[in-house]
C-alpha cells in the first residue's frame, strides 16, 4: 500500500521530536510520540510504502521487527481512520537511507488526538475562497 | 441608550475601507460601551484619517505598524474601563451584541463569546452559523488579560489561538451567548490557516500549549 498525507486538509509540522498535526477539516490536532514522528516525517517527504514506513522504525530503533509491523501497521491505520493519510497511486519517494548508527529506545508509535480547538480552527474561511483560485488542492469536494 | 462600562477596542491595519463600518456597529449598540479606542496600526491608507472622522466618539491611538496582537495590546493599554471588548476592524457586532453579553457576565464568569457567521462579498447564500471563539466576539474583565497575559506579538499570525489557548489552561470561567451577533467578512486577505506560511506558526503554538499543559500534568 503506498500512502500520502491527505492532500489539501492536513497541515503539520515536526517541533522538538513531536509532530504536530492539524485536520483543517474537522478541527482536531493530533500529537505523535517518536516513534509515529519518525514514520509521519518519512510521509512529509512524499508518498511512502508501508513496508518503508515499517523500515524506518526497524532500522531506527530497538525493537524486534515483527512487533515494528504490526505496531507500524496499527499507527496507519490510526492515520486512515482519522483521515490524516489516504491511499494512493503514485510511485513512493526513494527512502533515503537513514544513517542508523545509533537505535534508539522503542516505544509503541502513538497518536494522541485533541479536540479542545475545533471551534477555533475549524474557522478558516478558505472554503470560501477556493473559487477564486486559491491553491490549494482539496480531496472533499 | 444605557452605557455599560466597556472599552471597545479596534486594531485597525490599512483598513480604510472596513474601520468606518466597525465603528458604526459599535455606535449602534443597545448598550453603549463607555470608550471606543481605534488602534491605528501604522497604516500606509487613509485608515486614521477615516477614524479621526468619528472622534470624539472614538479616541484615535496611532502606533507604528507591529501586527494585530501587539495593536490590541497597545488598546488594552489605553482601556480604562474594566470591561473589555475585541473588534476586529472588518468584522461587524449585531446591535445587541453586548446587551446579550452583558446579561451572562455575573458571578464568576469573567468572559463572554458569543456565535458569528462569515460574509463573503458578493455571496448572498445563507451561511452557517459558528460557535467559534473569534475575537470579535470576545467580552472580558480586563483582569483577564492581567491573569493571561498580553497577546504574543512575535507571533506574525496565531497570536489568537495562543493567547485563546493561555486562557483556556488558566481556566477563565467562560460563558456564550447562542446567538449571531458577529458577521466575519471574508475578503481574501484574512486567509488563516491554510496559508502554508502560517500552517508552521499553528502547529508550533498548538505544541507550546501541550508543553504547557502537560509540565501542568493536565494531558499525557
Amino acid at each position: 500500500m503506498i500512502l500520502r498525507i491527505a492532500t489539501g486538509q492536513v497541515i503539520s509540522e515536526v517541533v522538538d521530536d513531536e509532530a504536530i498535526i492539524i485536520n483543517s477539516l474537522t478541527g482536531a490536532y493530533y500529537s505523535l510520540d517518536p516513534v509515529g514522528t519518525s514514520v509521519w516525517a518519512l510521509l512529509q517527504q512524499g508518498p511512502s510504502s508501508t513496508e518503508s514506513l515499517e523500515r524506518v522504525v526497524i532500522d531506527g530503533y530497538v525493537v524486534d521487527d515483527s512487533q515494528a509491523r504490526l505496531e507500524v501497521q496499527a499507527l496507519v491505520r490510526a492515520l486512515l481512520d482519522e483521515g490524516l493519510v489516504q491511499e494512493c497511486d503514485d510511485p513512493p519517494v526513494e527512502a533515503t537511507d537513514a544513517a542508523t548508527e545509533s537505535q534508539r529506545a522503542y516505544t509503541a508509535p502513538t497518536l494522541s488526538k485533541y479536540t479542545d480547538m475545533e471551534e477555533l480552527l475549524l474557522l478558516d474561511p478558505i472554503h470560501e475562497v477556493d473559487a477564486q483560485g486559491w491553491p490549494v488542492a482539496r480531496d472533499d469536494a | 441608550v444605557t452605557e455599560a462600562p466597556v472599552s471597545v477596542v479596534i486594531p485597525a491595519y490599512n483598513a480604510e475601507t472596513f474601520v468606518e463600518r466597525a465603528i458604526s456597529t459599535v455606535l449602534a449598540q443597545t448598550v453603549r460601551p463607555a470608550e471606543i479606542i481605534v488602534v491605528d496600526d501604522g497604516s500606509t491608507d487613509a485608515t486614521a484619517a477615516a477614524a479621526s472622522r468619528l472622534v470624539p466618539a472614538v479616541r484615535l491611538v496611532r502606533s507604528p505598524h507591529a501586527g494585530a496582537g501587539a495593536a490590541r495590546n497597545v488598546g488594552l493599554a489605553h482601556a480604562t474601563r474594566p470591561l473589555v471588548a475585541l473588534l476586529d476592524v472588518d468584522d461587524t457586532w449585531a446591535p445587541t451584541k453586548l446587551e446579550r453579553q452583558l446579561a451572562l457576565l455575573r458571578g464568576d464568569v469573567a468572559v463572554v463569546f458569543c456565535h458569528a457567521r462569515n460574509v463573503v462579498a458578493g455571496d448572498a447564500s445563507e451561511r452557517p452559523a459558528m460557535a467559534a471563539p473569534i475575537p470579535s466576539a470576545l467580552l472580558a474583565r480586563r483582569e483577564v488579560f492581567a491573569a493571561v497575559g498580553p497577546f504574543d506579538e512575535r507571533l506574525a499570525t496565531a497570536e489568537w489561538p495562543d493567547w485563546y489557548l493561555r486562557m483556556t489552561e488558566a481556566e477563565v470561567l467562560t460563558a456564550v451567548v447562542a446567538e449571531v451577533l458577529v458577521e466575519r467578512h471574508v475578503h481574501g486577505e484574512n486567509l488563516g490557516i491554510r496559508r502554508r506560511d502560517h500552517a508552521g506558526v499553528y502547529a508550533r503554538v498548538l505544541k507550546a500549549s501541550l508543553d504547557r499543559r502537560r509540565a501542568a500534568a493536565d494531558v499525557p
